[in-house]
């Protein structure tokens, strides 16, 4: 095995094992969100609301618009 | 010397070193993993929000500011950076699937992400939100859209 492969196993391997771990590395933000929740009071049912909403229709939305894409693609290759 | 002064002092010892509140916050997580597989990877059972119930429900319960946490935390907050960077190379590993279908994908990023920040602000205007909050919300979503996959 080359040295430049030896490098890219380890860079795999090392990278691959942080994302494994990647959401311990939210808990000390999130514990900042809980400890400073009394500011946002009232509003943190809404803003729940908002999150919740706006990261589900740019999820749907975006599934369409490259399902939409994949079938533009498809019949125009059907075409020729 | 009592017995209970003596525990005391181990506590203040331990309360002073940054290291307690990176034990704390990586023994609340293998707590909350381990209860995750025990559910057998039951999403409600996530594990992040079990720890962060736990860890935040111990500083509050024994009256400490965030700022001492997070100078102990901010060693596995560090991590965050390298993490995300880490998150490019699953996709450099994929690139020649990712490349054959490069249309389809650059063409919905391109349309979703500006489709989500508009959508939040209307959302917090429709709720009667403060203005700052509204402000904030556009950026934040913009923002926590880059480390979250």
């Amino acid at each position: 095995m080359g040295k430049e492969e030896k490098i890219k196993k380890e860079v795999s391997e090392t990278s691959h094992q942080i994302i494994n771990y990647l959401s311990l590395l939210f808990v000390p933000i999130g514990v900042g969100v809980v400890m400073h929740i009394n500011y946002l009071g009232d509003n943190l049912f809404k803003i729940l609301t908002i999150i919740v909403i706006g990261t589900l229709a740019s999820l749907v939305f975006t599934a369409f618009v490259m399902e939409k894409i994949i079938k533009l693609e498809k019949k125009n290759v059907k075409r020729r | 010397m009592s017995k209970e002064d003596k525990l005391y002092e181990i506590w203040v010892y331990l309360q002073a070193e940054p290291l307690f509140w990176i034990t704390l916050t990586l023994g609340a997580y293998l707590l909350g993993d381990y209860l995750y597989k025990k559910s057998k990877l039951n999403p409600l059972v996530n594990p992040v929000a079990i720890s962060i119930l736990i860890v935040s429900s111990i500083l509050l319960i024994m009256d400490v500011s965030y700022d001492r946490y997070f100078n102990g935390a901010k060693f596995i907050h560090f991590m965050l950076g390298p993490a995300t960077v880490a998150l490019a190379i699953p996709i450099y590993e994929k690139k020649n699937l990712i490349l054959k279908e490069i249309k389809p994908i650059v063409f919905s990023i391109f349309l979703g992400i500006p489709f989500e920040p508009p959508l939040a602000c209307i959302t917090a205007k429709i709720l009667f939100l403060p203005t700052h909050l509204i402000v904030s919300l556009c950026k934040g979503d913009c923002n926590l859209s880059i480390p979250s996959p």
